[in-house]
């Protein structure tokens, strides 16, 4: 299981349909809001890990 | 658009959630800061519990404006309760400016606040209406898509209210999104609607920050650390507790300055917050009609 870092909720990496590669690393995402929220605003997500 | 804030824990004064803090809910009357027009001046609410009393809110709404209401923050500094719910209107074009428009819309146990517009609500208003109960549909007493929203919450509630935990409240929350996104789609409205909800029974909170489109950006919506509220060296701010002595608001901007005493709301998530001040963050189920 890996953390979607907008919601904080906890999603299974293979099931995962919403996904992105930021700066070398993938992402993952339980919702296409949440995928749309990290692309907006990536840093006040990327920093907080 | 509006701006809105809960408080759900232990008792606290009005003042240190609208006035008191860098943020208060009064300077975003008048400077919000996560809102492109920055007034918000069409009206207020408060609305409070004093459990020793009722387990039915008290509401004060004026159409003046929050930041010059000497009367407001008056009260602010003598009324404490263990449950707040506070809102300053921008009111939707054509919406009449009234105190039965403002929020928060009090109906028995329950207060509830809306940032954000039912779209072609006039499209829609008729088979809303048509869907109602007499008894809810008597309720409705202002114009406003928010105050209809809250009607069509109630009236998926149904009858028997007087055990439904936070749980039921979002499930509640969840069921009024998908009827109005069904509405809309049965009217043909392509604009999306935006529907930050909050909802309380006094013992239970819960808020959601929803779009019907994800890729635009929700109105902003955050909700704090567990934590108690104190002054300290001139700022207001928060410290993480787990004691009796705590509590947890949701806003729709943060109150102070610490932004790490503050999570920003997903999108299309809904948050629960029990009376023992768990916090459970849902993503929503497709509510999307298409």
């Amino acid at each position: 299981m890996i953390i979607d870092l907008v919601c904080k909720m906890e999603i299974d990496e293979e099931a995962a349909s919403y996904s992105l590669n930021y700066d070398g690393k993938d992402y993952f995402f339980c919702s296409e809001g949440c995928m749309e929220e990290f692309t907006r605003r990536p840093l006040d997500y990327v920093e907080s890990v | 658009m509006c701006r809105f804030l809960g408080y759900l824990g232990s008792e606290i004064l009005l003042a240190d959630l609208i006035s008191n803090p860098a943020n208060s809910l009064i300077r975003q009357s008048y400077k919000s800061k996560e809102r492109s027009e920055p007034l918000n001046g069409d009206g207020f609410g408060v609305g409070w519990y004093s459990p020793a009393i009722s387990n039915k809110a008290c509401v004060f709404t004026s159409i003046t404006q929050a930041w010059s209401n000497r009367n407001l923050l008056n009260l602010a500094q003598h009324i404490r309760s263990p449950c707040f719910f506070a809102h300053v209107r921008s009111a939707s074009p054509g919406m009449v400016v009234s105190e039965s428009n403002c929020h928060p819309f009090r109906q028995g146990r329950f207060m509830w606040m809306h940032n954000g517009t039912i779209e072609g609500f006039s499209s829609i208003k008729r088979r809303l209406r048509h869907s109602l109960t007499d008894e809810i549909y008597q309720t409705i007493e202002g114009t406003t898509d928010s105050e209809h929203a809250f009607a069509v919450f109630l009236n998926l509630l149904g009858r028997h209210t007087e055990k439904l935990g936070a749980v039921d409240l979002a499930s509640g929350l969840v069921k009024t999104i998908r009827q109005l996104e069904e509405w809309a789609y049965e009217a043909g409205i392509k604009k999306p609607s935006v529907y930050n909800f909050a909802v309380t029974d006094g013992e239970s909170l819960v808020t959601v920050r929803y779009v019907s489109n994800p890729q635009i950006e929700p109105i902003s919506l955050y909700f704090s650390n567990r934590g108690k509220y104190r002054y300290r060296e001139g700022k207001f701010e928060i410290v993480e507790s787990d004691s009796v002595q705590s509590g947890i608001i949701i806003a729709s901007e943060r109150l102070t300055d610490d932004r790490t005493s503050w999570t920003r709301v997903a999108p299309n998530h809904v948050v629960i917050i029990n009376s023992g001040l768990d916090v459970v963050v849902q993503l929503l189920p497709n509510v999307r009609v298409s």
